[in-house]
């Protein structure tokens, strides 16, 4: 094998490998509740993996030296086949995931600043806060919610000794409770058989009757774990 | 030629190296000794009930200093406890700068606290109280201590919710950096009533039966939750202290640790519920 054409290749391999890293590292990095930015990146990563690997080919077969013997043999109209394959398998890569992302797939929703909290400004123990979660009826079929209790006072562990039930209510219909969440834990709630709206009860449970904490959403993003909820 | 492919591949691997670098977000993880062999462990050194150190002897006796050489015989791999005397207000300072690698001291969990070292428990729940001279008949209840001198421990939960509370601006407060000075200062009359938390109070009116007593109506403030501190981002030995603290609430130990040192008091107003500790993730966001 000729030694300087398998440098050139270097040349062209490590960019491309060190930049895929990049890439991947970020990607990872979004964590899953990124997934409508994950997603289509990863598609688009994959399709221009194939379309540099169908590439890569074909300049390698070109740009290889070729015995001395086979020189004259080589047909040069023979070359513009793969190259045209090449490119029609990746348009119709592009188009078809890009028809899938954009009809099909529901991207999530970050609604931190949307899910309104109702009563939630001073809970003690027995309190009851609402949380309204946007649309009606919601765009997504869960509601991810990750609760923070803030103490309102200068002492005391308020936020470690309190725990809160969600209960979910669907078109004015009470479902059974999510008990024992504790602050700063995602619960994750399937709204998906709203019509109409969908609301969500949180009662506080203190074993400090003198706690007065302030209900907070710390994360809250309606998903759907399918293409077709 | 050759040397441009050494270059080549030594640059890949250089930049892999990067990409596999931790994140800016996590936070960074810093050296610590494990738990084991022996560790230092702040404790207090004049608590009657509590930490009480033998003059001359280098010999605690209470509650706590029984939970900590609990902790140490009963962990794996079990630890050798080195006491270091620290004041109310040194606790927090102690963790930080590695004085301590534990914090068994009447060391209140605060959500206030958590934001800078990591806290597990709780093991003790109590609450606020008063204590006066027991020939002392002035006070009974909170208005009775209008204009009074009421001394209280510096750097405590006590002092804050002596601030914050309902009898700030009502009481003049002395803060002093040993409980036993408050303790003293009422006994010789400088000041007028002593407050921190009840527990800490019965064990100095135990220890002065007569002399010292605590006013039973009152009693003010959220809850003390006594926690064992760790370093700041020390999750790992949150979770494995916790797991410890809810063998020493079921096994009984707890039970008869807190009737040797409080045998006229109900345990159950004092023991917490082992179902409910302090979820470790709440220390998370410490740095």
């Amino acid at each position: 094998m000729d030694r300087r054409w398998l440098v050139r290749q270097l040349f062209w391999v490590v960019p491309l490998l060190i930049g895929v890293s990049f890439l991947v590292r970020w990607l990872l990095g979004l964590g899953s509740k990124s997934g409508a930015i994950t997603d289509p990146l990863s598609l688009v990563v994959s399709i221009l993996n194939l379309a540099v690997s169908v590439l890569a080919f074909l300049y390698t077969v070109g740009a290889r030296p070729e015995p001395v013997e086979h020189e004259q043999s080589v047909d040069c109209r023979r070359r513009p086949r793969p190259l045209v394959l090449a490119a029609f398998v990746v348009f119709c890569g592009g188009v078809l995931g890009l028809l899938f992302w954009q009809l099909i797939h529901k991207p999530d929703i970050q609604a931190t600043e949307l899910v309104k909290v109702l009563s939630g400004d001073k809970l003690a123990d027995g309190s009851q806060a609402m949380l309204v979660v946007p649309g009606k009826p919601p765009q997504r079929r869960y509601l991810s919610v990750t609760p923070l209790l803030d103490n309102i006072g200068p002492t005391g562990d308020c936020e470690g000794a309190s725990r809160l039930a969600f209960t979910r209510v669907i078109d004015g219909r009470k479902e059974p409770p999510l008990t024992d969440v504790v602050s700063r834990t995602e619960v994750i709630l399937d709204l998906g058989a709203a019509t109409q709206s969908a609301r969500v009860l949180v009662d506080l449970s203190a074993d400090d009757p003198e706690c007065r904490v302030e209900l907070l959403i710390q994360e809250a993003v309606l998903f759907n774990t399918s293409a077709f909820d | 030629m050759r040397r441009i492919s050494r270059i080549a591949v030594a640059a890949g691997l250089a930049v892999a190296a990067l990409v596999s670098c931790t994140s800016d977000t996590e936070p960074a993880q810093t050296t610590r000794p494990p738990l084991a062999d022996a560790i230092n462990v702040a404790v207090a050194t004049d608590l009657p009930g509590i930490a009480l150190l033998k003059g001359g002897e280098n010999q605690w006796t209470g509650f706590d200093a029984d939970l900590w050489r609990w902790l140490g015989t009963h962990s794996t791999p079990p630890f050798r406890s080195v006491e270091v005397p620290a004041a109310t207000d040194e606790r927090e300072r102690f963790l930080i700068d590695g004085r301590a690698r534990l914090v068994v001291n009447v060391f209140s969990i605060t959500d206030d606290r958590r934001t800078r070292i990591t806290l597990v428990g709780p093991y003790l729940i109590t609450r606020q109280g008063v204590m006066v001279r027991a020939s002392d008949t002035r006070i009974d209840k909170a208005s009775d201590l209008d204009g009074k001198r009421v001394c209280v421990p510096a750097g405590s939960t006590s002092l804050d919710q002596l601030l914050e509370g309902p009898l700030r601006a009502q009481v003049t407060i002395i803060p002093e950096v040993a409980n036993s000075t408050c303790v003293a200062l009422l006994l010789s009359e400088q000041v007028d009533a002593y407050t921190t938390d009840q527990l800490v109070l019965h064990g100095f009116s135990n220890a002065n039966p007569g002399r010292l007593a605590l006013v039973p109506s009152l009693v003010f403030g959220p809850q003390e939750r006594y926690g064992i501190g760790l370093p700041p981002g020390d999750i790992a030995g949150c979770e494995a202290i916790t797991a410890k603290l809810r063998e020493f609430l079921t096994n009984g130990d707890w039970e008869q640790f807190f009737g040797t040192h409080f045998p006229n008091l109900t345990p159950s107003d004092f023991k917490p519920d082992v179902k409910r500790l302090d979820p470790c993730s709440l220390n998370q966001t410490t740095k």
